[in-house]
């Protein structure tokens, strides 16, 4: 029983090797570049320094972000999924690019589609790399993993000090044992994209976009405690649909 | 198949074999790290680094050099006088005393799960990256063990033990520094605890009341206790981040913790979430040993958070201090805490004085 597979893997190994010095089809492996900005200014840490739709100035202390199911859609009507997911941490700079192991055929794409946070199923499993950054959603929540922290500080004309929010998106809890998987699919346009070789395309975030479309934030009523807050779940899943764009496409 | 991997066998170990001509190097014993199950199947591997792997005889080595006061100046003080067993490696003091009776301004630190450190940023300000590293410095503390490095090799050399000890471990009995702090860290690194009543009751060995269940309710309750932010949960049984935070015990800082090591106010404040492990030993409390006991914690989240200007975000209801948590959830959430101590590890007979 064993010895077939290996020979099977022999064989596959060989034929793979001689198909790479014959074949001409031209393939590509991708590399995601993370970037993050504020209404288009490069985002900055800590200090209090952005003002929200709603009026208030609020600093960004820690962002955390899971980015799953990239897929590239091609003309043809098929699509290559990039293998692997992405958590994004803008206190790790080894975390804002993404190279799939996935060899993208040489066709002309015009979608590139990604989840925001996991889908149902793919929430459902154990990941030790998520559960050692402490990315796991609790259980009484629903369970799975976070999609995203975005945390800071805040102030307003009246406030005496500055008060602290966080920002934290995964599953809605509708009532006890209840929950609404939420993440957020997102379906970006592609200008009949070819790849030639090892290419790269940025995924910019526009923090501001998370205060503003369609819902305007308000920090004073929203700011801590959101997790198990179910109009604050949907209003950020609600929000999260403008927040994305493509920008610069190494091909 | 059994002719194939007999084939690969000798193939792999006639690579090796010449590789190794011409070193004749006495190999010491592997003795990989024994994983818990629990952390195998939920978190990422521990790190060792490659060129220390653990041995029987390196561990051993280690075990004897962390007990024995030959490192110290004055031939009076071992890691374990800071660091005992009894205490999950840490002491009772609030500020531990050097050998020459000079106090530290910083509580001792219990000593466990390290290998498990990813980021291995080492002591409360984290100034220390690896294990290794890290046990260079308190041989020189001028307020610690107050040795040299050259006086502390001499006196191992000058030993009638510790020069056939190096050779079984390290394949040559020249001692120096770089091979003292390897064989401490490979016995540190043995030092796992993963045995608790609450491991035990998520591998299915035991239950928990219904009062440490609900302080575990309250523990990963954002609106309540919240504390699994940073300081782990079922999924991440380390019961820590290993990240720099400033969890709002002062308004200004007299010891700047992370940010006097970056340089960066934006890090004033902030030190190392501890694990919650063993907190039935490691008592007195935070960076400053400022805390008696669990209830002057848990009050402290509940009613006395503080505002600064880098104050964690989770920290939230600053104008009124805290979570508030009712009489009932903070009895909870402490015999929550206490079922993550674990005394098969500090009564561990291979952790013990050799
Ligand atoms: C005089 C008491 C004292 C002695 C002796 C001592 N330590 Fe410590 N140890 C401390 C204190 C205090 C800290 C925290 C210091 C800080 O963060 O600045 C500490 C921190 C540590 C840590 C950091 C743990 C972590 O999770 O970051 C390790 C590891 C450690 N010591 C190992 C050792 C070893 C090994 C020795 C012997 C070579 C030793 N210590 C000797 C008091 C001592
Ligand atoms: C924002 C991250 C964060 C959150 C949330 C948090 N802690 Fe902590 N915790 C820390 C940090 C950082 C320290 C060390 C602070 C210091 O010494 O300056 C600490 C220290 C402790 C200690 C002292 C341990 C020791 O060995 O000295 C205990 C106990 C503790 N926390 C329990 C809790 C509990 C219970 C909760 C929830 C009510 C909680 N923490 C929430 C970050 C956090």
């Amino acid at each position: 029983m064993k010895i077939p597979k290996i020979l099977t893997l022999l064989t596959i190994i060989t034929l793979f090797v001689s198909c790479n010095s014959d074949d001409p089809v031209q393939t590509a492996t991708i590399t995601m570049n993370f970037t993050q900005n504020w209404d288009g200014t490069a985002i900055n840490f800590n200090t209090i320094q952005y003002t929200n739709a709603n009026g208030e100035q609020l600093s960004v202390t820690r962002l955390r972000y899971l980015i799953s199911k990239m897929e590239l859609h091609a003309s043809d009507g098929s699509t290559v999924e990039l293998e692997g997911y992405n958590l994004i941490d803008l206190a790790n700079d080894n975390t804002l690019n993404f190279t799939s192991n996935t060899v993208v055929p040489n066709k002309t794409y015009t979608s590139f589609s990604f989840n925001f946070g996991f889908d149902a199923a793919d929430n459902a499993e154990n990941y030790a790399d998520l559960n050692s950054a402490s990315w796991n959603w609790p259980d009484m929540l629903g369970g799975g993993y976070h999609n995203m922290q975005l945390e800071g500080q805040y102030i307003n004309n009246t406030m005496p000090a500055a008060n602290t929010y966080a920002y934290h998106m995964g599953k809605a809890l509708v009532s006890t044992g209840t929950y609404e998987d939420n993440h957020i699919a997102i379906n970006l346009p592609l200008n009949n994209q070819t790849f030639a070789g090892d290419a790269s395309i940025e995924l910019k975030m526009n923090i501001a976009e998370w205060f503003k479309n369609p819902n305007q934030w308000d920090l004073n009523v929203y700011n801590n405690a959101l997790m198990g807050n179910y109009a604050a779940q949907i209003l950020m899943q609600e929000n999260g649909a403008s927040v994305f764009s493509l920008g610069t496409i190494n091909p | 198949m059994k002719k194939l991997s007999l084939i690969i066998f000798f193939g792999i170990s006639s690579l090796s074999c010449t590789s190794d001509k011409g070193t004749e190097t006495v190999r010491a014993t592997p003795s990989p790290l024994e994983i818990p199950q629990l952390f195998a199947d939920n978190i990422l591997a521990p790190i060792i680094p490659t060129n220390n792997p653990q041995t029987v005889e390196g561990v051993a080595l280690g075990r004897k050099l962390f007990y024995d006061p030959i490192l110290s100046g004055d031939g009076t003080q071992s890691c374990a006088s800071c660091h005992s067993p009894q205490n999950a490696f840490t002491d009772s003091d609030q500020f531990s005393t050097g050998i020459d009776g000079l106090l530290g301004t910083r509580n001792s630190m219990p000593i466990f799960n390290m290998a498990w450190n990813y980021d291995e940023n080492f002591f409360w300000d984290g100034r220390a990256f690896s294990i290794e590293n890290q046990a260079m410095q308190p041989v020189i503390n001028p307020i610690e063990m107050h040795n040299t490095w050259p006086n502390a090799v001499q006196n191992l050399r000058a030993s009638s033990e510790y020069p056939a000890l190096f050779k079984a471990a390290f394949g040559s009995d020249q001692i120096m520094p770089p091979r003292v702090i390897q064989a401490i860290a490979q016995f540190e690194r043995t030092l796992i605890s993963a045995n608790s009543k609450f491991d035990k009751y998520l591998t299915n060995q035991g239950t928990l009341t219904p009062s440490e269940l609900n302080g575990f309710s309250v523990f990963m309750d954002e609106s309540k206790g919240d504390c699994f932010h940073c300081h782990g949960s079922d999924r991440n049984p380390l019961w820590t981040d290993n990240i720099f935070h400033n969890n709002g015990l002062d308004t200004s800082f007299s010891d700047l913790g992370l940010g006097e090591i970056t340089g960066d106010p934006a890090d004033n404040g902030k030190f190392k979430s501890p694990s919650l492990r063993n907190l039935a030993f490691t008592a007195p409390y935070m960076h400053d040993g400022r805390f008696a006991t669990l209830d002057e914690v848990i009050n402290h989240y509940s009613e006395g958070l503080v505002n600064s200007p880098t104050i964690d975000p989770l920290m939230k209801n600053l104008a009124t201090g805290g979570a508030q948590l009712t009489a009932a959830d903070k009895a909870d959430l402490k015999a929550f805490l206490l079922s993550l101590s674990d005394t098969e590890f500090i009564n561990n007979p291979n952790f013990q004085a050799p």
